[in-house]
């Protein structure tokens, strides 16, 4: 929200304010969830904008200011707010989104717990909670409880009082420990 | 709608079919969980504008001149609105039009919007916004209720078209005689009680766009909770009929009472431009605009005082409720009037006298969130009785069921609870489930820890003088039914109850059954989504509808089976005579048919709760259909060093009526007391001269995972004769009582009541510091 301020000056015709100056536009190249991506973009914009603005509304925007996970993705593996990037650093890295995770045709066990277990009510924070989870179970494949709602602190959600997203992690965590078991 | 209606019509509550009580996955879980476009912001447009405003740099003063040539002219900007480019009127609001679209010469607070800049890139539109230059002229403002009333105080709003000074409303409670009930008291208690400013916080920041129609009209897309009503209050102030706009909702991500005011504000604003413009006009809040420039949860100054004999009877209650409502209306008079008929609690009594003040000042403006008040006055009503059983040495149990509503009680509107009353029930269920103390667990681990509990009753439905709702049920050719229904899934799962409940009465299966997009070109007005009557009212409406369309198709059954048509029964997608089940037809080949001998297979419902009573002199009426009840009790440790509070347990038990999904009713409970967690400990907009000061997550903050408690939650399901299969609400009873459970717990382990919220470490650490308690 811009707050003008009254003006106290005689002002005649004639701007004092700086000049509108165009942003210059820097090539960027990386993958997002396997495929090559190019795109064209000023240094000052996030990572955020840049992979909405490119189609990829599956990461939310939030608050723009790394507080409340909805825009959490995977940079090379590892979970992190997409607002707290600029566009330019993702040159040459690999992007993971939710879509990446699994899509409603091929939902990944995470994402299928979190429907059964009644994680999912407006869905805004899902996305990044699902990321995060991702990451979680990846480097933690039996998480305790704790270690479950530490894993995301990071992700607020208004609806659902965490519960049922936690239990469904930890159910997800038990069908792929499960899997990986039989495969062995 | 009557209990026999549905027991004639669909069997009675002994006999309930599949999806009833079933944990049906969530419609929407599927789109939801791997991110897909559901949100109004994740849309695309062609060629579209985006706008950004200009706000007030004083809370109250008059615009004198604005200037917008030098923002005009800024790269890409494709117009500067100010008050005299709106072409109807310059005032709208919910109930009565008090509040500027843009302001035109009074300015009432600092959220109020002088100008919007809109540009071919939100940066631009930023840029340009700066570039408005105005010239205003400050006049007195007043900020809190208590200087808002002095005799000298500024008037807040000179020319309002109701309020009384800064009053806008007062209503009165005056059952019995209070005098008689004091003296007639062996133990009078009176406190003050004070809750804060409380931002919605959902997770989606306040978002919308409008596109221009060839014909004229508009098109307004975008989360709400009330799309008629967008429709009514802005088609005034664009010139336009309510039949030239047509608002279609997205998903919002999260309401509580929040995405009413916004979505009104989003498409009056988005749309001026894209009339102006005739280009779509994107207008999405930051965080930073949504947090630090929409209404709040209103913070209420209640003085409780009451009265009780020896043996716990309650024999007077004496209330005074203040409200700071900031500049405008909007739903305040139902805030107030829902917030004195519960300010009571759940107890008899026979002679209460409360009088509730809706104040106006220059603060930010507040609006309805879960509970529309009732949170803060149970935060009073259920600390007193906290206080009342400490000082009685009463059993806190003991005491709420002695005074608490039963059956057949009668209650401070005088309304006699004929049916559907569970609060005994909860209280005996909730007090089963508690186990030994937690101090007696507690091990030396330096904490100190208790045990607070809390009770309360809400009622289900809107604070309006009737409650209505319609609904459509269409059946088409391939045997599928759709349902068009103006109520929003917001996250509660309103669109997976319906189904349920919509699938079970017409007989089919529930996938074959959608509850459509809520778009005002296509269903009918249902209200709002709010007041936790989004699975009651419109489910009443979706059955009448259905009772409709059974109607039409059961002589063409009968026909088919060569059976009396008041025989025919529908099943899981069968069709049969009841006394002969074997012999089935399917709900496909019934609907070929009809179609065939030219029916055309539509329902229309309307459910009205009929009038609503309330008088406001003396508070007499049936203000409400039904309502819920509940007990929540909380554990909490509390850190004596930094006077940190941990929730660690909550025990809830909530009589909800029949349980449509109760995977479904659990996430509400859950979620809501989380929320209350959030009120009770954590959270507090901080509002300096009307400026917020906490305009972000990091300075507002909600509480996260590790706030979480174990939760043990107990449905208690006392059938509803007045809702569909008994139902009634839960949405936001949820957090009603978690304020005042927390707050006695805190009481139980530090020796000190908390009469403010939040209750911080600082004040917590304070309290024991000075001998609160022994550590």
């Amino acid at each position: 929200m811009k707050m003008a301020t009254a003006s106290k000056s005689k002002r005649t015709g004639k701007s004092s304010a700086p000049a509108y100056v165009p942003p210059k536009k820097l090539p960027i190249s990386f993958t997002v969830n396997g495929q090559e991506v190019s795109a064209e973009a000023p240094a000052h914009t996030t990572l955020l904008y840049l992979l909405r603005d490119l189609g990829f509304t599956e990461v939310k925007n939030g608050c723009e200011a790394g507080d409340c996970g909805a825009c959490t993705i995977l940079l090379d593996g590892l979970a992190m707010n997409a607002c707290c990037a600029l566009g330019v650093q993702a040159e040459g890295r690999e992007i993971t989104t939710v879509k990446g995770i699994g899509t409603v045709d091929n939902l990944h066990p995470i994402q299928q717990k979190f429907i059964e277990h009644g994680a999912i009510q407006c869905g805004f924070c899902t996305p990044g909670m699902i990321v995060a989870a991702k990451e979680l179970l990846d480097l933690t494949p039996n998480p305790s409880r704790h270690e479950i709602k530490a894993g995301i602190a990071g992700n607020l959600c208004r609806c659902t009082g965490y519960v049922k997203i936690i239990d469904a992690i930890e159910a997800a965590a038990e069908e792929l420990s499960s899997k990986k078991g039989k495969r062995k | 709608m009557s209990e026999r209606f549905y027991q004639e019509m669909f069997g009675g509550p002994d006999d309930d079919g599949d999806l009833i009580g079933a944990d049906m996955p969530r419609v929407d879980g599927p789109p939801k969980a791997d991110g897909s476009p559901v949100f109004a912001a994740d849309h695309k447009l062609v060629n579209p504008l985006y706008v950004v405003p200009v706000t007030a740099p004083i809370p109250c003063g008059t615009l004198e001149r604005v200037d917008t040539a030098e923002a005009e002219t800024a790269p890409g900007v494709a117009c500067v609105l100010t008050a005299k480019d709106i072409p109807g009127q310059k005032l709208y609001g919910m109930l009565m039009p008090d509040q500027p679209a843009l302001v035109d010469k009074r300015i009432y607070s600092l959220q109020d919007v002088v100008a919007i800049v809109a540009a071919d890139t939100l940066e631009q539109a930023e840029f340009a916004a700066g570039l408005v230059k105005m010239k205003t002229k400050a006049l007195p403002a007043v900020f809190e209720t208590q200087d808002a009333l002095k005799d000298d105080a500024p008037i807040v709003q000179p020319e309002h078209p109701v309020a009384k000074g800064n009053v806008l409303t007062h209503l009165k409670i005056r059952k019995g005689d209070v005098e008689k009930g004091f003296a007639e008291a062996d133990v009078v208690l009176e406190n003050t009680y004070e809750t804060q400013f409380i931002d919605h916080a959902y997770l989606e920041p306040d978002a919308g766009y409008v596109v221009p129609n060839p014909d004229g009209s508009i098109t307004c897309t975008g989360p709400t909770q009330c799309p008629h009503m967008v429709r009514r209050v802005i088609a005034p102030v664009l010139g336009l009929g309510q039949n030239e706009i047509q608002f279609i909702s997205t998903p919002p991500g999260g309401g509580f009472g929040g995405k009413e005011e916004t979505s009104i504000e989003i498409a009056m604003r988005a749309g001026l431009v894209a009339l102006k413009t005739r280009r779509p006009a994107i207008y999405n809040y930051t965080r930073e605009e949504s947090l630090g420039g929409k209404a709040k949860r209103v913070p209420a100054v209640v003085q409780h005082k009451i009265g009780a004999k020896k043996n716990g009877k309650i024999t007077a209650m004496r209330i005074h409720i203040y409200l700071n409502k900031g500049p405008y209306a909007a739903v305040g008079p139902g805030i107030i009037k829902k917030l004195i008929i519960h300010s009571s609690g759940a107890y008899e009594c026979d002679n209460v006298w409360a009088d509730g003040y809706l104040v106006l000042t220059n603060n930010i403006n507040t609006c309805a969130m879960r509970g529309l008040g009732v949170p803060q006055v149970h935060f009073a009503i259920e600390s007193q009785m906290d206080e009342l059983a400490l000082s009685l040495e009463m059993d806190p149990f003991e005491l709420r069921r002695l005074n608490g509503y039963k059956l057949g009680s009668s209650t401070a509107t005088r309304q006699v609870l004929d049916q559907s009353v569970g609060y005994m029930d909860c209280l005996d269920k909730a007090e089963k489930a508690l186990g030994p103390h937690p101090r007696e667990n507690a091990n030396g681990d330096g904490l100190l820890h208790g045990r607070g509990m809390a009770g309360f009753w809400y009622s289900t439905g809107a604070a309006s003088p009737s409650d209505s709702c319609g609904a459509q049920v269409h059946v088409t050719d391939d045997g599928k039914v759709q349902v068009g229904v103006g109520i929003i899934e917001l996250g509660q799962g309103s669109h997976t109850v319906l189904a349920q409940i919509a699938a079970e009465a017409m007989g089919v299966r529930f996938e074959d059954v959608r509850i459509m997009q809520v778009d005002t070109d296509a269903v009918p007005e249902s209200g709002f989504t709010a007041g936790s009557r989004s699975t009651t009212i419109p489910g009443n409406a979706i059955c009448e509808a259905i009772a409709e369309v059974r109607g039409i198709l059961a002589p063409v059954a009968a026909e088919m089976l060569e059976g009396p048509a008041e025989d025919i029964a529908f099943k899981h997608g069968r069709v049969f005579i009841k006394s002969a089940p074997e012999r089935s037809i399917s709900f496909g080949e019934v609907v070929s048919q009809a179609l065939l001998v030219g029916e055309q297979i539509t329902g229309q419902g309307w459910f009205t709760t009929g009038p609503l009573t309330f008088n406001p002199e003396t508070g007499e009426g049936r203000p409400f259909m039904v309502y819920s009840y509940g007990v929540q009790v909380a554990d909490v440790a509390v850190d004596p060093d930094t006077g940190e509070v941990w929730v660690k347990r909550m025990v809830a038990a909530h009589d909800v009526g029949r349980a449509i999904n109760p995977q479904g009713v659990i996430g509400q409970i859950q979620g809501g007391i989380e929320m209350g967690l959030g009120q009770a400990l954590i959270e507090e907009i901080d509002v300096h001269e009307g400026r917020v000061l906490t305009p972000d997550l990091a300075r507002y903050e909600i509480p996260v995972s590790m706030d979480t408690p174990e939760f043990t939650t107990i449905i208690v399901e006392e059938v509803n004769a007045t809702g569909p299969y008994g139902a009634k609400g839960v949405g936001e009873s949820s957090l009603v009582p978690t304020l005042a459970a927390i707050s006695n717990a805190v009481r139980d382990a530090v020796g000190h009541r908390f009469t403010k919220l939040p209750i911080t470490p600082e004040s917590v650490a304070m309290a024991i510091h000075k001998g609160g308690v022994a550590v």
